[in-house]
C-alpha cells in the first residue's frame, strides 16, 4: 500500500477501464427488479480507495465511471442518467469518507465490506430519493427490493474486492509504475469519423422529440415515438432490447396502480384498479422507454463513443476484454478461475505486456 | 484481522447499514398503509364505480339515471357543485370525514369516503349499548 496517491491521467485512464469493462460484464446479466444493478463497476472503485487515491483523484474516477458507464448502456441523455449521477455522488462521498478509516488498527478498522455496503445503501437510497421525481412518492416503494438486494450484492462485492487487494500483485503494481500503451492497432484509432451535418440535423431532431414527450402526455404519440426509436434503432442494426423495455414498462404501470384514480375497472380483494392510473403509468413508463432509445440515437448521431479524452479509455476497455477472454479459457471455466482470468488480465493490460 | 479480511468496523456498518434499511422500508411502508393522506373518494353511479384521492383538487363529471353531476374535489373536501335532479338537496353541505356519505338519489350517484386510518379513530356519531 502507498501513502495518498495522485493518480496520473494514464492511470486514471486505466481504471476507468476496469468501470466500463465491468459495466459491460453487469449488462450482460440480465436483470430481474428494473433500477437494480449489481454495482460490479464500483470494484474499481473500491481497490482505488484501497490503494489510498487522493479525493480529487478519485472524483475524476467517479466521474469516468458515471460517463463511461452511461455511455455503454447508452443512457447518457436519458433519465437513467440522473439516476446515476446521484447515485455516484452520495455513494462516492461516503465511499471516500469511509475508506479514511481503512487499515486502521482498533474498534472502527475497517475493510472495504464496510465500504461497500455504506455505499450501496447510500446509493439506492438517493437512487429512491430521486426516481420519486420521475415516478411519483409511490417510487419508494421500489426501495425494499432494491436496497435490499443491494445489501446483499454490495457484501459479495466487498469480500471480492478485498479478495482481490489482498491477493492481487496489482496494487503494488499501480503504486510503483505508470500503465503502458500496448498498440494493437485494431481497438480505437481508424474508427472515428466526424459527424456530417445530417447527424447533427438528427441529433437535434432527437433531442426536439425527447423534449416533445414530456409535452405531448398522449399515449398514442408516445407509443408511436417509442415504435419509430425502436425501428430507427433495428434499421441502424443497434440492438434493442424488447423484454427489458416491457418489464420497465410493465414494472412501471404497476407502481402507478398503488394511487388509484378514475373509474374502476376491477377490484383484487380491497385494492382498485383503475383506469386512470393504469393510463397514467403506461404514459410514464412510455415516456421512459422513448428517452432511452432516444438517448442511445442521439449518441449515435453524435458518434459519441471514440472520441478525446475516453480515446485511451477505450483503448483499455478493448484489451482488458480481450485478456479477461484469453485468461478464462487458460484458466478454464472452474468456478474460481474468473478472479485468476481477471487478476492476470488487469495485472498484463496495465503493464503492456499482452503481446502473446 | 480475521479470515477474508474482515474487520470490525465492517460488522458494525454492515448491522448499521440493514438497520437503516429496516427502519426506511418500515417507514415507507408505514406511510402507506397509515398515511392518513391517503383517504379516497368513491364515487359510484349507475354504470360505473371510480375512485379518486381526497387530497388532490380536482372536478369529476359523472352520468347518472337523468343527466350529468358535477362533483368538486378541493381542500379535502367533496361536494356536488351541478346535479340535473329538481329538489337540489344534493348541492348542499361537503364532506371531508370517512364516515360521512353524499349522495343525489335521483340521479343515482352515491359519494362515500373512506380512510386509511383506523376505524376507531374515526368520528362516530352516536353509541348505543
Amino acid at each position: 500500500m502507498c501513502s495518498r496517491i495522485h493518480p496520473s491521467s494514464s492511470q486514471l485512464a486505466f481504471l476507468g477501464a476496469a468501470c466500463m469493462f465491468f459495466s459491460m460484464v453487469e449488462l450482460s446479466i440480465p436483470r430481474f427488479v428494473p433500477f437494480f444493478r449489481l454495482g460490479l463497476s464500483n470494484l474499481p472503485l473500491l481497490v482505488a480507495l484501497s490503494m489510498g487515491m487522493d479525493f480529487s483523484g478519485f472524483l475524476c474516477l467517479l466521474g469516468l465511471k458515471l460517463i463511461s458507464q452511461a455511455v455503454v448502456s447508452g443512457t447518457l441523455f436519458s433519465y437513467v442518467f440522473v439516476l446515476s449521477l446521484a447515485a455516484a455522488v452520495s455513494s462516492g462521498l461516503v465511499m471516500y469518507g469511509l475508506s479514511l478509516l481503512l487499515n486502521r488498527k482498533g474498534l472502527f478498522s475497517l475493510s472495504l465490506l464496510g465500504v461497500s455496503v455504506a455505499g450501496a445503501l447510500a446509493s439506492n437510497t438517493a437512487q429512491c430519493l430521486v426516481a420519486t421525481l420521475f415516478l411519483g412518492r409511490q417510487a419508494m416503494l421500489l426501495f425494499f427490493p432494491v436496497a435490499g438486494l443491494g445489501l446483499v450484492t454490495s457484501v459479495l462485492l466487498g469480500l471480492a474486492s478485498n479478495a482481490f487487494v489482498s491477493n492481487s500483485e496489482f496494487p503494488s503494481l499501480f503504486c510503483s509504475a505508470q500503465p503502458q500503451v500496448a498498440v494493437q492497432g485494431s481497438v480505437v484509432n481508424d474508427k472515428r469519423r466526424s459527424s456530417s451535418l445530417l447527424k447533427k440535423a438528427a441529433a437535434v431532431l432527437m433531442g426536439l422529440m425527447m423534449v416533445s414527450i414530456f409535452m405531448i402526455d398522449s399515449l398514442w404519440y408516445k407509443g408511436g415515438v417509442l415504435a419509430f426509436t425502436m425501428a430507427v434503432l433495428l434499421a441502424v442494426r443497434c440492438k434493442v432490447h424488447p423484454v427489458r423495455t416491457i418489464v420497465l414498462i410493465v414494472s412501471v404501470s404497476l407502481l402507478s396502480l398503488f394511487s388509484p384514480y378514475g373509474r374502476v375497472l376491477f377490484s383484487i380483494g380491497q385494492f382498485d384498479v383503475t383506469l386512470g392510473a393504469l393510463e397514467h403509468g403506461l404514459s410514464i413508463g412510455l415516456g421512459l422507454a422513448c428517452t432511452m432509445g432516444l438517448s442511445r440515437l442521439i449518441m449515435l448521431c453524435l458518434d459519441l463513443a471514440g472520441k478525446g479524452m475516453l480515446a485511451l479509455l477505450l483503448v483499455y476497455v478493448g484489451q482488458l476484454g480481450e485478456q479477461f477472454a484469453l485468461q478464462r479459457k487458460i484458466a478454464g471455466w472452474k468456478p474460481s478461475s474468473w478472479k485468476t482470468a481477471a487478476d492476470v488480465a488487469v495485472v498484463k493490460v496495465y503493464r503492456g505486456d499482452i503481446v502473446d | 484481522m480475521s479470515r477474508n479480511g474482515i474487520r470490525n468496523g465492517d460488522i458494525i456498518l454492515i448491522v448499521l447499514a440493514v438497520a437503516i434499511f429496516i427502519v426506511i422500508s418500515l417507514g415507507i411502508l408505514g406511510d402507506g398503509l397509515h398515511g392518513g393522506k391517503n383517504d379516497m373518494v368513491h364515487i359510484s353511479t349507475p354504470s360505473e364505480n371510480l375512485v379518486y384521492p381526497l387530497n388532490e383538487d380536482r372536478t369529476v363529471t359523472v352520468d347518472g339515471t337523468i343527466g350529468k353531476s358535477v362533483l368538486s374535489i378541493q381542500d379535502g373536501k367533496i361536494r356536488f357543485i351541478s346535479s340535473p335532479c329538481n329538489n337540489q338537496t344534493c348541492l348542499h353541505g361537503a364532506v371531508s370525514n370517512a364516515s360521512d356519505f353524499i349522495a343525489c338519489l335521483p340521479n343515482g350517484v352515491m359519494v362515500s369516503l373512506s380512510s386509511s386510518v383506523d376505524a376507531s379513530d374515526q368520528e362516530v356519531d352516536e353509541i348505543v349499548f
